[in-house]
C-alpha cells in the first residue's frame, strides 16, 4: 500500500509539474518571440524534451527511492512550508483554517481516492479508469490498423533497419517504427512526381534522425494516463509544432531545396489528401509529412501548415543550437527537479507549521469559549 | 516475391499497364519511351512501379542479360471486366442494368455508339437463345 500511495503521489506531482512546465514553455516561447529569437525551434524542442523527461522522472525517483525521506528535509525546499512561513510573516491574509485546508488538499485527495471509498470517490475513480481504458483501446486499435496498413504496402527498399514502403491506400507520407525496424511509408502515386518524392523522403528521414518517431510513440503511450490533463495535450501539440518547424528547416538547409518548391510540395500533398475525401487522421503513433485532420481540428492543421510556411519563408537559420541547449539544460532540469522536490508533502512538522496549527487550535478554543459563554446564564 | 491482394491499379500503374498491353513485352526503358512526353519519370521510379505491379501479380518478369523484361499476366479485357464489376458493385448497388441505363442515358453517346451497343446486346441475346 505504501508503494501504491507513493506512486499515486508521484502521479499527482507529475500532473502538477506538467502544468508548471507547460506554463514555462509558453513563457519561454513568448520570451524568445519578444526577443526576435522565435526561430530557435530546435533549441526549444530539445529543451521541451529534456524538461518533459525531468517532469516524468523526478517525481517517480523521489517517490520510489530512499531519497524520499532524505531529500526534502535536508534540502528544506518545500512549497507548502514556504507558503506557511509567508503567511506567518503577514505577506498575505487568509483565514488560518482555510489555509490549512488548502495546504491539506493532497491529503484530502489521497484519503478520498485511496481510502475507504465514498460514492463520489468511486465515481471519480470509475471515470478515470474508463478514460484510461478508452484511450488505451484506441491506441491498440490504431496500432493494429497501422500494422495492417504497413502489411498491405509494398516493399520498396531497405537500408539496414530502415525500410521504405509504398502504399496505395495512404495519402500522406509518414514514418513510424516497430520494435526493431523503422518504416517510411509513401503513397505510391507519389512515384509519378520525382521532386515531391525526394522532398517527402528527405522530410521523413529527418524525422527519424531527430528521433521524432520515438517521441511520438512515447507520448501516444502516455496519453491514456494523462488524457484528462489539458497541460499534457498542450505540451504534445507544442512539441508537434516545434518538431515540424525544426524538421522543415533542417531539410531545406541540408538538402538545399528551394523554399517555394518545398512549400508547394506540402500544399500538393495536403491538397491531394483532402481531394480524395479520405482524411488520414494521424491518431496512430506516426509522424506524417502534413497533418490533415477531420473538421473539428481542421483549423489547427491549417494553422500549423501556415506557420511552417511562414517560418520557412522568413528563413532565419539557428546559430549554435547545441551550445544554447547545453547552456540552458542545466538550469531547466534543475528548476524542474527543484519544483518536483518543492511540491512534495512536507516530511516533518516545521516550526511554522506547528505555529499555524497552534493558531488554528487557539481560534477553535476561542470560538468554543464564545459559544459556551453565550449559552451560560448571566450572573 | 510476396503477392499483395490489391486487385486494382492506381492511376500511374494503369498508365504503365496500358503501355505494356500495347507493347506485349517490354523493358523499363521501353515503357518509359512509350509514355507521353509530358510524363517526366525517373528510370528508378518506373522500375519501382513495374516491381509493384509484379508484387500485385499484374506482370511477370524474366531476366534477359542485365535487364528485366516485363509481360502482363492479366489481359486488358479481363481488367476491364474486373473494374466494371467493381464499379457495378460499389456505385450501382450491384445492378449492372442501372450501370448500362446510366451509360445509355448519357447525352454524350452518339447514335453510332448506341447502334453499336444495340448490336452487341442483340448478338449476346442471339448467342444465348441458340
Amino acid at each position: 500500500m505504501t508503494t501504491v500511495s507513493a506512486l499515486f503521489d508521484a502521479y499527482v506531482d507529475i500532473n502538477l509539474l506538467l502544468v508548471l512546465a507547460c506554463g514555462l514553455s509558453a513563457a519561454l516561447g513568448a520570451g524568445l518571440g519578444a526577443l526576435r529569437l522565435g526561430h530557435l525551434v530546435s533549441v526549444q524542442l530539445r529543451l521541451m524534451r529534456l524538461g518533459f523527461l525531468a517532469v516524468l522522472i523526478g517525481p517517480v525517483v523521489l517517490a520510489l527511492a530512499p531519497l524520499r525521506g532524505a531529500v526534502a528535509p535536508a534540502a528544506s525546499v518545500n512549497l507548502s512550508d514556504f507558503v506557511v512561513s509567508q503567511y506567518l510573516q503577514g505577506r498575505f491574509e487568509m483565514s488560518p483554517g482555510a489555509l490549512q485546508q488548502l495546504l491539506g488538499w493532497r491529503d484530502m485527495l489521497h484519503q478520498t481516492l485511496l481510502g475507504a471509498g465514498s460514492p463520489a470517490a468511486l465515481a471519480v475513480l470509475a471515470v478515470l479508469a474508463a478514460g484510461v481504458a478508452l484511450f488505451a483501446v484506441r491506441l491498440i486499435v490504431s496500432i493494429a490498423r497501422l500494422r495492417a496498413m504497413i502489411g498491405a504496402s509494398y516493399h520498396w527498399r531497405r537500408f539496414g533497419r530502415l525500410e521504405l514502403r509504398l502504399s496505395d491506400t495512404v495519402l500522406v507520407p509518414f514514418s513510424t517504427r516497430g520494435l526493431s525496424r523503422r518504416y517510411v511509408v509513401v503513397p505510391s502515386s507519389m512515384l509519378a512526381n520525382d521532386a515531391d518524392l525526394r522532398i517527402a523522403l528527405g522530410h521523413e528521414l529527418q524525422h527519424l534522425r531527430q528521433r521524432d518517431v520515438e517521441w511520438e510513440i512515447g507520448l501516444e503511450m502516455l496519453k491514456p494516463l494523462f488524457f484528462w490533463n489539458p497541460a499534457f495535450h498542450l505540451w504534445k501539440r507544442r512539441m508537434e509544432r516545434l518538431r515540424e518547424l525544426a524538421c522543415d528547416r533542417q531539410v531545406v538547409t541540408r538538402r538545399g531545396y528551394a523554399v517555394a518548391e518545398y512549400c508547394q510540395c506540402l500544399l500538393r500533398v495536403c491538397g491531394s489528401s483532402l481531394r480524395r475525401g479520405r482524411l488520414f487522421a494521424v491518431d496512430a503513433p506516426v509522424v506524417a509529412l502534413v497533418r490533415t485532420e477531420n473538421r473539428l481540428f481542421a483549423q489547427r492543421s491549417a494553422q500549423l501548415l501556415r506557420d511552417r510556411m511562414v517560418t520557412l519563408i522568413e528563413g532565419r537559420a539557428e546559430r549554435h543550437p547545441a551550445v544554447l541547449v547545453a547552456l540552458l539544460t542545466g538550469p531547466l532540469v534543475g528548476l524542474m527537479l527543484l519544483a518536483a522536490v518543492a511540491i512534495q508533502k512536507p516530511g516533518d512538522w516545521s516550526q511554522d507549521r506547528i505555529m499555524l496549527s497552534t493558531i488554528i487550535n487557539l481560534e477553535r478554543l476561542q470560538a468554543l469559549n464564545r459559544t459556551s459563554t453565550l449559552s451560560q446564564p448571566g450572573f | 516475391m510476396t503477392q499483395k491482394k490489391n486487385q486494382f491499379l492506381t492511376e500511374v500503374e494503369l498508365e504503365f499497364m496500358s503501355r505494356l498491353w500495347d507493347l506485349g513485352e517490354a523493358t523499363v526503358r521501353d515503357v518509359l519511351d512509350a509514355l507521353s512526353a509530358s510524363r517526366k519519370l525517373a528510370y528508378t521510379s518506373a522500375a519501382t512501379i513495374l516491381r509493384i505491379l509484379e508484387q500485385k501479380n499484374f506482370v511477370v518478369s524474366t531476366r534477359q542479360g542485365k535487364t528485366f523484361v516485363y509481360r502482363a499476366t492479366l489481359s486488358k479485357d479481363a481488367y476491364q471486366s474486373r473494374s466494371l464489376r467493381n464499379l457495378s458493385e460499389k456505385l450501382f448497388d450491384n445492378a449492372p442494368a442501372t450501370l448500362v441505363a446510366r451509360l445509355v442515358d448519357d447525352n454524350h453517346l452518339s447514335q453510332e455508339a448506341l447502334d453499336e451497343i444495340r448490336a452487341l446486346i442483340d448478338k449476346r441475346l442471339g448467342n444465348d437463345n441458340s
